[in-house]
This record gives C-alpha cells, sequence and structure tokens, in this order.
C-alpha cells in the first residue's frame, strides 16, 4: 500500500545517520518515518480541526497574557463542556490513524518490537530531518501538540491495562502501540524543540503548514482515501457508535495483516476432513466414545484465577459425570466397579502412600505452624499476666494485713464492735500475735544493752560456736581471691604466666584462712564488704 | 495398519452380501409356502426354518462385529523426540497408562521427516500417532494425528502436571474406560469441531478393549478458555449420604494451544493456523527485549510525565481565589 518509491529515500537517509543501525531495520524505519508525516498530514483534513485549532491559540496566548480574563473563562467552559467526548474523539481518530498506518506496513510484524527501542534514535534523526529540510512536519506537530498530550494520556492508561494482559497476546497488541508510541514521540519531539514561542508565530506557521500539507497526503494516496472517509464518518450524528465498528473492523484487518503470511482458516477444506475421517462417516455411538458435551458453555471471568477457574472445571465435569452416568444406565452398562474387583491402578500403591504422608505431613505443619503462633501470643501477653497476679497477691497480702492491724489495734482500744467475720478469719493469727503482745509487755532493752547484744551474742549455748563444722568449712562465700592476695607485694613486677600457677595455689590455702577466720562469725552469714564494714562504724 | 478406504469396503461387502442374503430367504420362504401344501414332512421344514434363523442371526453378529471392530479395533501410536526432558518423559507415560489401547514407540531421531511416523504407524498397526516434540528440553509440542490419512493437529503444550505430583490425590483403575466432557464451546467452530472429533477418537477406548475394565472411575475433561485446551482427569467416587459423586482429580494436567492443523498424517495442507498462537521463541525474545534498554525507557518515561504535567496544569479559577486577599 505504501508507495515504495519514496521508502529507499528516507531509509537511506535514516540509515546514514544512525551508521549502528541495522540494515534489516532501516525498512521498517523509512515506513515509520512516513507513517508520521501521514499522521500529521492527516490532520488538518479532518473535520475537526478547526474547532480545535482555537482554542490551541487562546491557551497558547493565555500564557503570555493578551486575552482578557472573560475569554479566558469561556476557554475554560469550553473544554470543560467539550471534555469527555472531546477527548473520545480525538482517542478514536488517533486511533483509527494508527491502524490505518498499520494497515499500510504489511511485513512490519516482526520488526515492530524492535522499534519501539529504537525511537529514541529516530527521535533525535526526525529532528535533524525537521532542522534540515520540511518545516511542514514541524508546523503540524505543533498544532497537534494538544490533542497529542491528550492521546498520550489516553494511551498511557490504555498502555498500562494492556501490559497486563498475557505476554502472548501483547505481541499482537503491541505492534499498533509501538507505532502508537513513536508517533507521538516524534511530534513531542518537536515540542519541545519549539517550545512554546510566541503565538505570532505559532500562526505563522500554522498557516504555512495547511497550505503545505497536501502535498505530503499525496504522497500516500491510499490512506488519504480511508481517511476522507473518517471524516465523513465524524460528521455523522451517531459518530461514536459508527467509528467504535469502524475501529473494530479495523483491528481485525490489522491483525489478519499482521500475521497474513501464517493465518490458515480453510473452513471448507475442514469440514470435508471432518466428515472424511469420522468413523464410518458418522458419529461413533455413545458406548465407544464415551463423550458428553456440555449444555452450555463455561464462562470464567478471570482464567488466571486458580481456585475459581477450578471450581468452575470441577462444576461443569460433576454435570458430565451425571449425564454419562446416566447414559450408561440407558445403555445397559455398569458403572461402579464391585467392592471384591481389585485390579492394578493408575498409580502405584508406594504412589499413594506418598501422597497421603505429604497430606498428613501438611496437616501437621499447619497445626504447628498453629501453635507457634498461639504461644507466641500468649508470651506476649505472658509477661503482663504474670506481673498482674504477682501485683494481685501483693495487694491481697497487704489487705490482709492491714485489716488484722486495724483489727488488733480495735481490740486493745477495747472496742468490741469489730466485725465478726475479721474474728473468724484472723483466729490463728490472733493466737500467733498473743505471744507477740506478751512481749511487747516486757521492759524494753536500753540502746546500750542491744549494741552488746549485737556485739557479743546473748543467751544460748556459748561453748562451741566458733568452731568449724562441715558446713562453714565448705564455705567459701566469704572468700576472694583479691582480699587474700592484698597483702602480696606486687613491687617486685609480674612474673608473667609461670607465676600465675603459685597464685592460685596460695589462692587455696589463703581460702582456708579465712574461713577459719571468718568461723567465729556465724558461718551461715556472708562478711560485708569493707567499705560497709567501714561505712557502720561511722 | 487399517486404512478406512479398505474398512468401508469391507463394510460395503458384507452390506452387499447381506442384501443378496435376504431375497434368497424370500425364495425359500415361497417354497415353503409351496410345501405347506403339501402335507408332508412338515417337520423337515420346521428344522429347516430354525436353521435359516440361525443363520439369519450369526450374518447380523458378523455384521455387529465387523461395524464395532472400526471402532475397537483403534491403536496410538506414542512417540517422542530426541531431548524429550524427564517432565515430559513423566506426561507420556502418564497418557500412555490412561489410555490402554496405546503403544510406546522409540524415539525419534530426526525431526525433519515426521511424515516417516506414517509409516512406523503401518508397522505397529496403530491408527493414531500422538508425538511428543520437544524442542531446546523446554517447549513441548504435542501432535495428534490420525495416520496416515490425517488430519494432524499441533498445540504447544504448557503449565504441565503429572501424575508424579502429589498434590492430586485421585487415583483409578489401570485400563478403566474414561468418560469424555467437552465444554460446549467446542461446537462453536469448526477447527474445534476437528479437534474435538481427534481428541474423542484418541482418548476414548472402545468397548470391549482387551485391555480396558468394564467400570467407569474417571473422567477426562477438556475446556475451551482463553484461546487454549484445559485439560483435566477426575477420579468419581460415590459420596457418602449424596447423590452427586465426588471427583478428585487425577491427573495430569496440561494446557495445550492449538498452533496448525494438517490435512495429512504429519504433513500436508496447512488448514487451520491460529492467530493467536505466539511460538514460545518469540514469547522468549520479546521478553528479553522488554528487559533491555531500561535507561531508554526511563527517559522516555521522564519526557511523557513531563509533558503530562504540563498538560495538566489547570489555571486556579477566578472563584477560587475571591477570598485570597
Amino acid at each position: 500500500m505504501v508507495s515504495k518509491g519514496s521508502k529507499p529515500a528516507n531509509g537511506k537517509k535514516v540509515v546514514t545517520q544512525k551508521k549502528s543501525a541495522v540494515a534489516k531495520k532501516s525498512p521498517a524505519v523509512a515506513k515509520k518515518t512516513i507513517s508520521n508525516a501521514s499522521a500529521i498530514a492527516k490532520k488538518p483534513t479532518t473535520q475537526k480541526q478547526p474547532t480545535k485549532t482555537p482554542i490551541n491559540k487562546k491557551k497558547q496566548s493565555k500564557e503570555i497574557g493578551e486575552f482578557d480574563e472573560d475569554s479566558l473563562k469561556q476557554q475554560l467552559r469550553d473544554m470543560i463542556s467539550n471534555g469527555g467526548s472531546f477527548d473520545d474523539d480525538d482517542d478514536e481518530d488517533f486511533d483509527s490513524d494508527v491502524n490505518e498506518q498499520d494497515v499500510m506496513d504489511f511485513d512490519d510484524s516482526e520488526d515492530d518490537g524492535a522499534d519501539d527501542f529504537y525511537s529514541e534514535e529516530e527521535e533525535e534523526e526526525e529532528e535533524e530531518d525537521v532542522y534540515g529540510n520540511d518545516l511542514n512536519e514541524e508546523d503540524g506537530e505543533e498544532d497537534d501538540s494538544e490533542n497529542n498530550d491528550v492521546d498520550d494520556l489516553y494511551d498511557e492508561m490504555n498502555s498500562g491495562e494492556e501490559e497486563d494482559d498475557e505476554e502472548e497476546e501483547e505481541e499482537e497488541i503491541e505492534a499498533p502501540k509501538s507505532t502508537k508510541r513513536l508517533n507521538k514521540k516524534i511530534e513531542i519531539s518537536g515540542d519541545a524543540f519549539q517550545g512554546f514561542a510566541s503565538v505570532s508565530d505559532i500562526l505563522k506557521e500554522e498557516a504555512k503548514k495547511t497550505k503545505k500539507a497536501p502535498e505530503l497526503i499525496r504522497e500516500i494516496n491510499s490512506d488519504e482515501e480511508v481517511l476522507d472517509e473518517n471524516g465523513e464518518l465524524v460528521d455523522s450524528e451517531n459518530e461514536m457508535d459508527k467509528e467504535e465498528k469502524r475501529q473494530q473492523q479495523l483491528q481485525q484487518q490489522q491483525q489478519k495483516s499482521i500475521r497474513s503470511k501464517y493465518v490458515v482458516n480453510d473452513i471448507e477444506a475442514m469440514k470435508n476432513k471432518l466428515r472424511e475421517f469420522r468413523l464410518s462417516g458418522q458419529k461413533t455411538p455413545w458406548i465407544h466414545s464415551l463423550t458428553v458435551t456440555s449444555s452450555s458453555p463455561l464462562e470464567i471471568a478471570d482464567i488466571h484465577d486458580d481456585f475459581n477457574r477450578e471450581i468452575a472445571f470441577y462444576k461443569q465435569t460433576l454435570q458430565g459425570v451425571t449425564e454419562c452416568e446416566r447414559l450408561c444406565v440407558q445403555h445397559g452398562l455398569t458403572v461402579r466397579r464391585k467392592p471384591d474387583f481389585f485390579a492394578e491402578m493408575i498409580k502405584s500403591d508406594q504412589q499413594m502412600h506418598k501422597i497421603k504422608t505429604n497430606i498428613q505431613s501438611e496437616k501437621k505443619r499447619v497445626e504447628t505452624a498453629e501453635m507457634i503462633r498461639k504461644k507466641r501470643e500468649i508470651k506476649k501477653f505472658g509477661k503482663q499476666v504474670q506481673t498482674q497476679k504477682l501485683q494481685e497477691r501483693q495487694k491481697q497480702k497487704s489487705d490482709a494485713i492491714e485489716s488484722v492491724k486495724k483489727w488488733r489495734k480495735n481490740r486493745e482500744k477495747g472496742n468490741v464492735s469489730d466485725e465478726f467475720n475479721i474474728d473468724l478469719i484472723d483466729d490463728i493469727a490472733a493466737k500467733n500475735d498473743r505471744k507477740k503482745v506478751e512481749k511487747s509487755k516486757l521492759p524494753v532493752k536500753g540502746d546500750k544493752r542491744k549494741k552488746k547484744d549485737a556485739k557479743y551474742g546473748f543467751g544460748g549455748k556459748k561453748r562451741y560456736a566458733k568452731t568449724n563444722d562441715k558446713k562453714s568449712t565448705n564455705d567459701m562465700s566469704g572468700f576472694s581471691v583479691k582480699k587474700n592476695n592484698e597483702d602480696r607485694d606486687y613491687s617486685r613486677g609480674k612474673g608473667g604466666k609461670m607465676n600465675k600457677g603459685g597464685k592460685g595455689g596460695k589462692a587455696g590455702k589463703g581460702g582456708k584462712a579465712d574461713a577459719g577466720r571468718g568461723g567465729s562469725r556465724a558461718a551461715k552469714q556472708s562478711r560485708p564488704g569493707k567499705s560497709k564494714r567501714a561505712g557502720g562504724r561511722k | 495398519m487399517v486404512k478406512p478406504n479398505k474398512i468401508l469396503e469391507k463394510i460395503n461387502k458384507a452390506k452387499s452380501k447381506a442384501i443378496v442374503e435376504e431375497p434368497i430367504i424370500e425364495e425359500e420362504s415361497e417354497s415353503e409356502v409351496e410345501v405347506e401344501v403339501e402335507v408332508e414332512g412338515e417337520e423337515e421344514e420346521e428344522e429347516e426354518e430354525e436353521e435359516l434363523e440361525e443363520t439369519k442371526n450369526e450374518s447380523t453378529n458378523t455384521d455387529n462385529k465387523k461395524d464395532q471392530s472400526i471402532y475397537t479395533k483403534k491403536r496410538v501410536l506414542f512417540t517422542s523426540t530426541r531431548g524429550i526432558g524427564s517432565k515430559y518423559r513423566h506426561l507420556m507415560s502418564d497418557l500412555i497408562s490412561l489410555i490402554p489401547h496405546s503403544k510406546k514407540e522409540d524415539k525419534i531421531d530426526d525431526r525433519k521427516t515426521l511424515s516417516l511416523i506414517n509409516e512406523t504407524c503401518e508397522m505397529k498397526s496403530c491408527n493414531y500417532a500422538v508425538l511428543f516434540d520437544v524442542r531446546k528440553g523446554t517447549d513441548c509440542f504435542l501432535w495428534m494425528a490420525k495416520t496416515p490419512l490425517g488430519p494432524t493437529v499441533k498445540f504447544h503444550i504448557t503449565n504441565v502436571h503429572t501424575l508424579e505430583e502429589l498434590q492430586m490425590t485421585g487415583n483409578c483403575l489401570k485400563g478403566s474406560r474414561p468418560f469424555l466432557q467437552f465444554d460446549k464451546s467446542f461446537d462453536s467452530e469448526v477447527h474445534l469441531q476437528l479437534i474435538k472429533e481427534l481428541i474423542t477418537q484418541i482418548y476414548s477406548t472402545p468397548k470391549g478393549h482387551v485391555k480396558s475394565k468394564p467400570f467407569f472411575d474417571h473422567i477426562f475433561s477438556f475446556f475451551y478458555q482463553d484461546g487454549r485446551i484445559w485439560f483435566r482427569n477426575y477420579q468419581i467416587t460415590d459420596q457418602e449420604f449424596k447423590k452427586e459423586s465426588l471427583l478428585t482429580e487425577i491427573g495430569p494436567r496440561m494446557i495445550m494451544h492449538i498452533d496448525k492443523i494438517f490435512s495429512d498424517g504429519f504433513g500436508g495442507n496447512v488448514l487451520y493456523s491460529n492467530p493467536n498462537y505466539v511460538s514460545p521463541n518469540n514469547t522468549r525474545s520479546d521478553h528479553k527485549l522488554s528487559k533491555a534498554n531500561k535507561y531508554i525507557k526511563r527517559k522516555h518515561q521522564k519526557s511523557q510525565a513531563q509533558e503530562r504535567q504540563k498538560v495538566s496544569f489547570i489555571e486556579p479559577n477566578e472563584v477560587d481565589t475571591i477570598f485570597d486577599n
């Protein structure tokens, strides 16, 4: 469809510019450049063009600030009111353009993937072209900049969705996508190159463009026709519907064209074949085939949702099974095997055992995991619970003691109004207290006596108090190496490693001596530190 | 090997015989009438009648047998190419064990002359062939063919789970005949009808096959979803206190993606080629390409983002800024 005369010229250009480019890809690239040009060229012919351009102008002028506020508002209103339909139209326009391009280049399908990645380079080249040769392309880009931007957004969304699809399907969809991207890119590059220059410049260029655009169209005649049709369609009232239909058609065409070499669907031949190879020219009797077809096609919303898919499969097969069993009964076939019929199974006993153990181990694993989780939770709260309990116990104890004290005080004062229950509860405690009460009546010791008692002890058996016994000899608590070595003279210097053994030996002796010394103090009590002892004296 | 044409000829012959026999009987019956007139030797006539009836019965029986032989005398040749991996080897052995009327053949060395399989089928007296063609040790292509006259269907197999796997807990008798269940969507298109017919012929075990058992405890189900054929094999067991039977999957599982349909056995014209089919080589290369050129892509995205930001900027409305000053 593409006029092949124009191809090589562009192609060569490209090749010369990027020397690294593979020769294979150059034709594809060339096509792209042409298609871009055509895409640009098409815009003026569509009837929407005039309606959009003023808005563009206004917007640009807005930035410069030439227009009043009223006009600004109106623009905004226009844009908003146009909003949805405006965008959609654009997209479809654009898409259809793309489709047409794809219809154009048949042999492209394999190269498209690669094109995607060369687009950047092409972009640059395109720019160079723009500088050098034809201003037309630039102009066209300028005009469409806004539309394209909107399209970009739309396409972005589209591409995002499409990428989620399966890889395999992607390839086909990708072909048109890549071209889309390419187009936009180059147009954007045009923008970038020009920036938003003054309005007057833009207007001038627009004027230029409208004149020069037709030349570009003439290069690709077949496309022109398609476009014209498109234009008419856009005009009509129910443009949306028609355009959608058209799009679908185009997509179908495009799909076919992508693989036109390979796609074969020879229905007649297949029907013949089917008739031919059916056994005895008709359907096999059910007894031999045992085949059942479901009553309604299976519809699964998301095939990748494993669980729902398997459930749907299961349900349909279950229907099939019931149908089969019914037919079996009809044809007089036994369905179930007798319980005493044993024969080799598909899976060996070993395998089944494996499966069983696997299931069990899995169950166990789940259980243990749950156990561990529970334990962890308990551990988390266990500390809190424990402290709470301890506090409670402490509280109970203190409460009890308090109540007892109260009760006792009351009794001492001679109040007999104390409650009966307290009396009962503290009966035993009271008995124990009686002795203490008696003791409290005894004459109180003076301070001097107390100190003397502490120093020398009082009462009890005095004899053998200081002799060693088994417990005291084994008690090493009072021993410390440091104290033991206090009296040693280190002035001679360290003896290195050799001396250490000696120290250890002496320490043993010292321990004994110490134990002996400490014997006077009851062996149960450990001697407090020196500093504490000194403090005590003060 | 049994050529369908020959079989047809045989059937025709048998039919013609039956047709030929009938008039004779009629003639004799006429003679009977004649005999009836003669009162003598009635007993003999009765005997003759009985004999005739017996012969009739015999003839019908033989007819039935011959008819059934078309269905019963079928064998499926299972082969693979060299370099079949363990996974697909297991799959093949699973299918062989599930299909009692199957025969295993040696691996094929030369992938270019697949039409030789027709001859091996003839030698092994098989009329169907299933070939596991594994390439690069990863991509498995399943060829199903009726040899030698075709058709042949080439599938690309993915998502294979074999019987060895432990998550499929079902089990069934070796050699019990499977039910086959197809989704309704198989009837929607011609190529699917063709595939359905071929699959039924290959997978269904005929009644009275020597290795088969007269019970039904599993079902092969085929679904056409997402442009692919999904294969499942379920065990059928009775459920306690319930009418519905319980299904547990036995395996194997696989997804068959239709690539092409050929007119003959391992050759001939292409009757159908799937437009949606993408060869695994292509998907792989695409995947690699999609990973390549990260830098360029990122740059492209950045530029696009900038453009979008420019476009999406909306001047604050007059109403919004009323209370600002």
